[in-house]
């Protein structure tokens, strides 16, 4: 932490080899590591103060343009849409970043866990609490693979938590605000579609939520170990895998961090429901 | 940077020729060319081009924008942190004045480089490790209270030591400046094109990712044995920590859109009483009974340590 105390009189140094104007003693000439140690911690509670300079500087309407031309030959100007579609280009910049935090799922992840799981469902031996607690902990096991498989492939996903982060390191200005409102927006909707689809597995399965806790609980958990694992994971889409014997009679199977941590979230927010029974099957 | 002053495109002008092959994807002759600006381009190539809506051009630049990033990543930096700035600040709370003379070739070759080795040095720092002193000092009095005498005694001090440790550490992360800044230039490795100086910060941010894993690592194993748990077959300790720090990381995030949520109340108490946990607790709580079990050859210090 930055020191913050009155500042005693100190003579006043060039350190670029100039002698002071005045006559105060000359201050031992520091290092260069001592220089560097000095700079980096003031330039680090500069950070502190202020948080990181993140966004979508980069991004002119020079470049926009240039590269809707080359990809659909559209041709526009600054007259196109300074004044007309946008006050500036920071607030071009900003539309582009509240366009990514309100799309949380923007990559498809719940529809590509989906088509992983559901093979599962279809052969899955419901008849027992005991094949239902098995079938509860496979889904965990490839579930949880294919999440975070396809969360480390794609980059919505790192521009959607660099926007978050973005949020959280900057101070909230008008513009930072509506980039915030637009992530509260896109982190309640794609809460809503795990959440429906955790309560669909729950009918399928007979399972149900342990009390006092709730589906939406349930969903946030394991929504936080998702984000937390990707980033823990560091953008590496290759997870380290755990041998586990939780196969067919003992049989060893690989597990990911990350669907070790799913089974231990779906055992502590959910248990089987007693008074269910599967569905007849279609005539 | 910003923006320029608005201009007319002649087809002449210096930008490619609307005769030019576009640079990317291939346009069928057929594709609308469009000056929107006002005048219509002259060589267009069928009659009169659509003029576009104020609604047609926002979609059109966002999407266009969107592409460039998915290309390129989210600039994070410290761009705003200049020489100047610096200086300022070392005059305002040293007395040492500073000025480009002193630092550009001595120290640094250029003040890009500068903001490197700052980015290097938040990433080296790792989330700063306030986290782990607040949750020492939280856990303090929990694990004096503990009564260790019995299996049961033993498994509700881990329940307490997840509730009050787990917020104690939720709350340090998601109050903590380190935290954040280190969280931002972890996604600058992960989202930023692959370069030199990507590399650097990343290389800093691993040293700094596994000095304070090992900490994390340490105390979870001081805490186990403690309460008289060993780790369970296959698991070890580190993936215990790995797992808590990115469940840990993952809802600090959260807080961090939804400040004060996931409070849920439940009957850990003596007798069944009602306790405040944050969905993190509830979470590490999982996450220990997971990885950990009871150690049966276990023996309560006669010193009581």
């Amino acid at each position: 932490m930055w020191d913050v105390r009155p500042v005693t009189p100190v003579p006043p140094v060039c350190d670029d080899g100039r002698v002071p104007p005045d006559d105060v003693p000359r201050a031992p000439r520091r290092s260069r590591r001592e220089l560097a140690g000095l700079l980096v911690d003031a330039g680090r509670s500069i950070l502190e103060e202020e948080g990181l300079d993140i966004g979508a500087g980069h991004l002119t309407f020079k470049r926009v343009f240039d590269h809707l031309e080359s990809t659909s030959g559209v041709r526009l100007t600054n007259a196109s849409v300074i004044g007309r579609v946008w006050e500036d280009q920071e607030d071009f910049r900003t539309d582009v970043l509240v366009s990514i935090a309100s799309t949380a799922d923007a990559s498809g992840e719940l529809d590509r866990t989906l088509e992983v799981l559901l093979p599962l469902l279809e052969s899955a031996d419901l008849s027992t609490p005991a094949a239902r607690t098995a079938l509860l902990r496979e889904l965990a096991r490839v579930g949880g693979e294919a999440g975070i498989r396809t969360r480390l492939g794609t980059r919505d996903w790192s521009l959607w938590v660099g926007v978050w982060v973005l949020a959280l390191t900057t101070p909230l200005s008008g513009r930072r605000l509506r980039i915030r409102q637009a992530l509260e927006a896109g982190l309640d909707s794609v809460t809503d579609l795990w959440e429906s689809l955790f309560a669909e597995l729950c009918a399928q399965l007979g399972l149900r939520v342990r009390a006092p806790l709730t589906l939406r609980q349930y969903t946030a958990a394991v929504s936080s170990m998702v984000e937390g694992s990707a980033l823990r994971q560091g953008g590496d889409p290759d997870p380290v895998l755990i041998e586990r014997p939780t196969g067919p009679d003992g049989g060893l199977q690989e597990w990911t961090l990350f669907g070790v941590c799913l089974e231990a979230l779906a055992f502590r927010f959910l248990e089987i429901d007693p008074e269910w029974s599967p569905a007849p099957a279609p005539a | 940077m910003g923006p320029t002053a608005p201009h007319r495109v002649s087809p002449s002008g210096p930008g490619p020729s609307l005769r030019d092959p576009p640079r990317g994807r291939p346009r069928s002759d057929s594709a609308p060319r469009v000056c929107d600006d006002g005048p219509v381009g002259p060589s267009a190539p069928t009659g009169r081009p659509v003029r576009h809506t104020r609604g047609e051009i926002r979609d059109l630049m966002l999407e266009a924008g969107l592409a460039l990033l998915a290309e390129e990543g989210l600039g994070i930096g410290a761009g705003d942190v200049t020489f100047k700035r610096v200086f300022d600040r070392v005059a305002a709370h040293t007395g040492t004045r500073l000025t480009n003379a002193s630092v550009i070739r001595r120290v640094w070759e250029n003040q890009a480089e500068f903001q490197d080795d700052l980015l290097a040095a938040v990433a080296l720092a790792g989330d700063g490790g306030g986290d782990r002193g607040e949750t020492v000092e939280a856990l303090a009095p929990v694990l004096a209270a503990v009564d260790r005498s019995t299996p049961a005694g033993r498994r509700a001090g881990l329940t307490q030591v997840c509730r009050v440790g787990g917020e104690a550490s939720l709350r340090a992360l998601a109050d903590s400046r380190n935290w954040s800044l280190w969280v931002g230039v972890w996604v600058l490795a992960v989202t930023g094109p692959v370069s030199e100086r990507g590399r650097r910060i990343r290389r800093a941010l691993l040293d700094g990712y596994v000095t304070t894993t090992e900490a994390w690592t340490e105390l979870h194993g001081m805490l186990a044995h403690h309460l008289g748990f060993r780790v369970r077959e296959p698991f070890t300790l580190l993936q215990f920590t790995v797992s808590v720090g990115a469940l840990v990381e993952g809802c600090a995030l959260r807080e961090g859109a939804e400040p004060g949520g996931g409070v849920v109340v439940r009957p850990t108490g003596p007798g069944g009483a009602p306790e405040a946990w944050t969905l993190f607790g509830i979470g590490l709580e999982a996450l220990a009974l997971q990885y950990l079990e009871l150690d049966p050859d276990w023996r309560e210090p006669v010193d009581g340590g």
